[in-house]
């Protein structure tokens, strides 16, 4: 095959064309610039740092790491451009940067070839020309949590939907101890379709303090992919000593496609694998379908070291942490009968749910009652405050009088010890109340109170202490409601009814055993008739009494008047069985008309059958 | 038989009576030690002293408390109208009940009640054993049937109390759901009394005596009987 040359000229000059072409659009790609609007700013403001460069190369990049300063993402644009048959593409992300305190910051590189930026953040109260800290950061982490605690892992879900993130202060602590912590839910815009509830422990070696329902909300970037990321600011502690681990769990709700996905590195491109396996792209197409997942965070672990049992205060109620106690009174003068508050305020960082202190007890010359508390915090999560507890007294007689000094017994997890601090002495003017002279009320802070004026005080109305006793009750709640005391009315009307029947059922067994009594006595007198009967020769009273005596047997055991009972009525209730008993009547009734003798044998015999067939019959 | 029936009776009243006796003193043996449980000149005090140092929810709350001890005490009623009126309230008017029987102790009542049951028991057996005195132990058998009834319509009366609240912080807002977030629709003012329906989550449904039903934070709000009391 024979080539024409100027073919292959041509040929080698398109190649170099085109390798020119990829090389600058290389160069081009890589050039990066970053600036920061405006210079200077003070606290309370923000400014604005914006990263551009040619294709998606900013969207990769993420923001440093500075003490002091917070990136937040708040917008991302891109712009192609065709010049002269050339396109080319640029894009800007662009931060706000808000300072958390004064001084001069440097913004490093955040590429090569981008130059470091300075911002400069004056005092609020300060000129342009004051003296300010530098504070450099050279760290390309993810932006710390705005409590400045340590960044966890960040573990991604396989489809990279969502993350649970832990910020900790440190990992070893005592038992009871709180330590502040921050746990962060990240969640991909258009994959996360819902957050199904608030995150939870796994596990039951840890408690968390109640989580808030409405957390701070940030925007971050995650290996180029923007998260949107809720934190939640809590305590947790221990209940258990041990090595411990913990972890976080979040329902969500996720979107999943019901097609499947372009594999990674399928084409061979990362730029179209993200353009295919885009959320918007895959739901342009159709076909999505939703799926409840639990989010777990990556497991932290814990050495939790049980609080020491040696030289723990009597006081001791179980307060963790690092705190200051200082006491005041109300007033420093007082009048007999007139109530002074006493304040103890304990404040510092540490569990302040077990800050506890009865205060004063028993005081020579004061009537002491119980005190209340109540805490302010000074953080979101209610590990740094302030609690105060109030005490009302009242001076028992006039005289310089003093309050002894009050001890707060706590253990420092940074010294390990057991610390106890106690308040100074505080001393009252206590001077004879006038006597019937007015009692003042404060005005209450009520709003809208009609017959209080504002800022003045209601004299008269309030009637007199009165002289304390010994009698006390162990409950307010009236007797009625007390199990206790329910138990006597309810046992004592269960007796009573008990015995009322008991009563009732004794007295109907009497009456029937007094029933049957009588009848016995009429059978025997009946019985007796019979044989002087018999001794006469008288058929007719000897046969007549028989049958009575039986009837007698059978009403009493059929429950029905003697002479109901006739021989036809017999049959049915005494059965084919009873022949003789209805002979026993027949004759009776002959001897009663016809007027039939008595045979000495016969007599004998049904006399016989009588007292069997009484025998027989007889009820039980 | 006369003789035994009534030995029978005489024994089964010695029961019921040494019976009432052990229950009552077991009940009335509670393991109250001097200056740990509640006293009515000491709540009266209490209430006193926060009226003074203007906290009139606390004061409202303790002559609540110290009315249930000693409801016949006039100066914790009148302490009590005053302090209301001066927060703007309305004063309590009470039932017919609280008027004019009410004035007793709720003990006083009750052992009323368990009187009138050993009362009508014991009339109600005496008169199955002893018939001849039928009318004279049944007017007893009244007597303690209207003692009970007595005591029981001094329960009732008190039922309501058990779950009634004040309102111990300034203000508080009342809300349509138990959630920080839920909208408000109302002001309870300190010291007022409200009914309690239900809790949860650290809220409490209350309802004024208006008749207003919403939920309000559980420390904002005091019971007057404290639960476990």
């Amino acid at each position: 095959m024979k080539t024409h040359p100027s073919h292959v000229n041509r040929l080698l000059a398109a190649l170099a064309g085109l390798m020119a072409l990829a090389t600058a659009a290389s160069a081009a790609a890589a050039a990066v610039t970053e600036q920061v609007e405006p210079a200077e700013i003070t606290v309370g403001q923000s400014a604005q740092l914006t990263i551009t460069g040619s294709g998606d190369a900013p969207g990769a990049l993420a923001p440093p790491v500075i003490p002091g300063l917070e990136f937040v993402a708040v917008g991302q644009s891109s712009q192609m451009e065709s010049i002269n048959g050339q396109t080319s593409t640029t894009s800007s992300i662009i931060y706000q940067v808000t300072p958390q305190r004064a001084g001069i910051y440097t913004i490093p590189a955040v590429a090569p070839g981008s130059q470091p930026q300075v911002l400069r953040v004056l005092p609020a109260s300060a000129g342009s020309g004051a003296a300010l800290p530098n504070i450099a950061g050279a760290s390309a982490l993810p932006p710390a949590a705005m409590s400045g605690l340590a960044a966890g892992a960040t573990r991604l879900t396989p489809d990279g939907s969502a993350f649970v993130r832990l910020r900790l202060p440190k990992h070893q602590l005592y038992v009871g101890e709180n330590i502040p912590v921050d746990i962060q839910v990240g969640m991909r815009e258009g994959l996360v379709a819902s957050l199904n509830g608030l995150p939870t422990l796994n596990g039951d070696s840890f408690t968390l303090n109640k989580l808030s329902t409405q957390p701070d909300r940030t925007d971050e970037l995650i290996g180029g992919r923007p998260f949107t990321v809720l934190t939640w600011h809590s305590l947790l502690a221990a209940v258990k000593p041990g090595a411990l681990s913990l972890r976080i769990e979040t329902p969500l709700t996720v979107r999943m496609q019901a097609r499947s996905t372009v594999p990674a590195d399928a084409l061979g491109d990362s730029d179209l694998n993200d353009f295919f396996n885009d959320p918007f792209f895959q739901n342009f197409f159709g076909g999505t379908t939703e799926k409840d997942i639990t989010v777990a965070s990556t497991p932290a672990e814990f050495n939790v070291l049980a609080l020491p049992s040696q030289n723990r205060p009597v006081g001791f109620s179980g307060a963790v942490g690092t705190f200051k106690v200082n006491s005041e009174l109300s007033a420093t003068a007082a009048i007999v009968g007139d109530p002074v508050t006493l304040r103890l305020q304990v404040t510092g960082a540490g569990n302040f749910d077990r800050v506890n202190s009865t205060m004063l007890g028993s005081v020579d010359h004061w009537k002491t009652y119980a005190p209340t508390s109540s805490f302010t915090a000074a953080d979101n999560a209610g590990y740094h405050g302030s609690k105060v507890f109030e005490q009302p007294l009242i001076a028992a007689q006039p005289g310089n009088l003093s309050l002894p000094g009050m001890a707060f017994s706590y253990f420092d997890p940074d010294t390990g010890r057991y610390e106890t601090v106690r308040t100074a002495p505080l001393s009252v003017a206590v001077s004879p109340a006038a006597a019937g002279g007015p009692v003042t009320i404060a005005p209450a802070p009520i709003v809208g109170a009609a017959s209080t004026a504002a800022g003045g005080s209601t004299t008269g109305g309030l009637r007199p202490d009165h002289v304390e006793t010994r009698e006390s009750s162990a409950s307010l709640a009236p007797p009625f409601f007390r199990p206790r005391y329910l138990s006597l009315p309810s046992v004592l009307t269960v007796a009573f009814a008990g015995a009322w029947l008991w009563m009732r059922r004794r007295a109907q067994v009497s009456i029937d055993d007094d029933a049957q009594q009588a009848d016995r006595i009429k059978t025997a007198t009946l019985l007796a008739q019979m044989d002087r009967a018999a001794a006469t020769g008288d058929a007719r009273s000897f046969f007549n009494s028989a049958r009575r005596a039986v009837q007698q047997t059978l009403a009493a055991r059929w429950q029905v008047s003697p002479e109901s009972i006739a021989a036809e009525s017999m049959g049915a209730r005494l059965g084919t069985d009873r022949t003789e008993i209805r002979r026993l009547f027949d004759l009776a009734d002959e001897a009663a008309y016809a007027g039939t003798m008595l045979e000495p044998i016969d007599s004998q015999k049904w006399r016989q059958v009588v007292l069997r067939q009484i025998e027989e019959i007889a009820p039980s | 038989m006369s003789l035994r029936r009534s030995t029978y009776g005489a024994a089964i009243a010695a029961l019921m009576l040494a019976l009432g006796a052990g229950i009552a003193q077991r009940a009335t043996a509670a393991p109250v030690q001097p200056g740990t449980g509640y006293s009515a000149p000491q709540l009266y005090n209490l209430a006193n002293a926060y009226a003074r140092d203007g906290k009139p929810g606390l004061a409202v709350l303790d002559y609540e408390r110290a009315r249930l001890l000693a409801p016949s005490d006039p100066d914790v009623q009148a302490n009590l109208q005053y302090v209301l009126e001066a927060a703007g309230l309305p004063a309590v008017t009470g039932n017919w009940f609280d008027r004019h029987v009410g004035l007793l102790r709720s003990s006083t009542f009750f052992w009323l009640g368990c009187i009138g049951i050993l009362l009508a028991g014991t009339s109600e057996l005496a008169r199955r054993i002893y018939p001849r005195h039928r009318m004279a132990l049944r007017a007893i058998s009244a007597a303690g049937v209207a003692s009970v009834i007595l005591a029981l319509c001094a329960a009732a009366a008190l039922w309501p109390v058990m779950s009634e609240a004040v309102v111990i912080a300034p203000t508080t807002a009342q809300r349509v759901a138990p959630a920080t977030l839920a909208e408000p629709f109302g002001t309870l003012h300190e010291a007022q009394i409200v009914r309690v329906e239900g809790q949860r989550q650290g809220f409490v449904l209350v309802q004024t005596a208006a008749g207003l039903t919403g939920w309000v934070v559980r420390a904002d709000l005091a019971p007057i009987v404290p639960r476990g009391s």
